[in-house]
């Protein structure tokens, strides 16, 4: 994984999906599922699928929990195929700066009694995101990841 | 997500089915708590029928660890497969609680008699 410091210059041939949902935990299953419909139809597996909904629900719960003093509130969620064969997805919202990747916290390790049971999602977004970056633009966090199909332990 | 209990001796195993994410899983410490309410710490948790878990599901295996781990009881977790898995091994929480292929090796492990 690494960290994107400038966006690049994508090719996109799939410019296709998006979307908008409020800022609370009960429609993130909407967005999962229509990752999952965009995903298989540019080639995921059911197991890179399940990868990807993990990526998106940890963004999302994060922004639910931080971003937002009240729900009534929105996020929009944009999802593209890139000509690798891997999908660029873009969510960005209005709450307050908040950058989840500023969280550096790793993997856990030692005796149970002792372990941290925060900051673990993140982490593995970025353990299975190829890139992810983090911008404040126009009153927007803006996050940007993108999935191959090799993600996760398996690149 | 569906949670049922059955007993083997002196282990109670916790079969779930379904998917463990940010809705479910805290019907996981729920349903242990009740376990524990009755003084029992010896459980196995049997993820052979979990498909997905994310972080919120793995905070969850984080507590009922700690909680079983104050009360010297014993805890396993048997069965996982692909993405659940990955995940454990990703996070490095099956490094903090014991794995095991299989429900008859973790009972193995886990009973005391």
């Amino acid at each position: 994984m690494c960290i994107l410091m400038k966006p690049k210059p994508f090719k996109l041939f799939h410019a296709i999906d998006i979307m908008k949902i409020e800022a609370k935990i009960e429609p993130i299953a909407s967005a999962l599922d229509e990752l999952s419909i965009f995903a298989r139809n540019n080639g995921f597996s059911a197991d890179q699928i399940l990868k990807i909904q993990l990526v998106l629900e940890e963004i999302l719960v994060n922004i639910v929990h931080h971003a937002y003093q009240s729900t009534d509130e929105y996020i929009e969620l944009e999802y593209n195929g890139i000509d690798d064969g891997s999908i660029l997805i873009t969510i960005s919202d209005r709450g307050v700066a908040f950058d989840p990747l500023g969280n550096n916290l790793g993997k856990l390790e030692g005796h149970i009694a002792d372990a941290r049971v925060g900051g673990l999602g993140i982490y593995l977004v970025k353990e299975i995101a190829q890139d992810v970056n983090y911008e404040r633009v126009d009153g927007k966090n803006i996050l940007t990841l993108i999935i191959g199909k090799q993600n996760g332990t398996d690149s | 997500m569906e949670i049922h209990f059955s007993k083997k001796d002196d282990v109670t195993i916790v079969n779930v089915k379904g998917r463990i994410d940010i809705v479910t899983s805290n019907q996981l410490s729920l349903r242990c708590g009740e376990l524990f309410g009755k003084g029992e710490y010896n459980v196995i948790i049997n993820l052979a029928d979990v498909d997905y878990i994310s972080s919120s599901g793995l905070r969850q295996f984080l507590m009922i660890g700690k909680e079983i781990d104050s009360a010297n009881g014993k805890f396993g977790i048997c069965s996982l497969n692909g993405m659940v898995k990955e995940v454990f091994t990703m996070s490095g929480v099956d490094s903090l609680i014991n794995v095991y292929p299989d429900e008859a090796e973790a009972l193995q492990a886990v009973s005391c008699n």
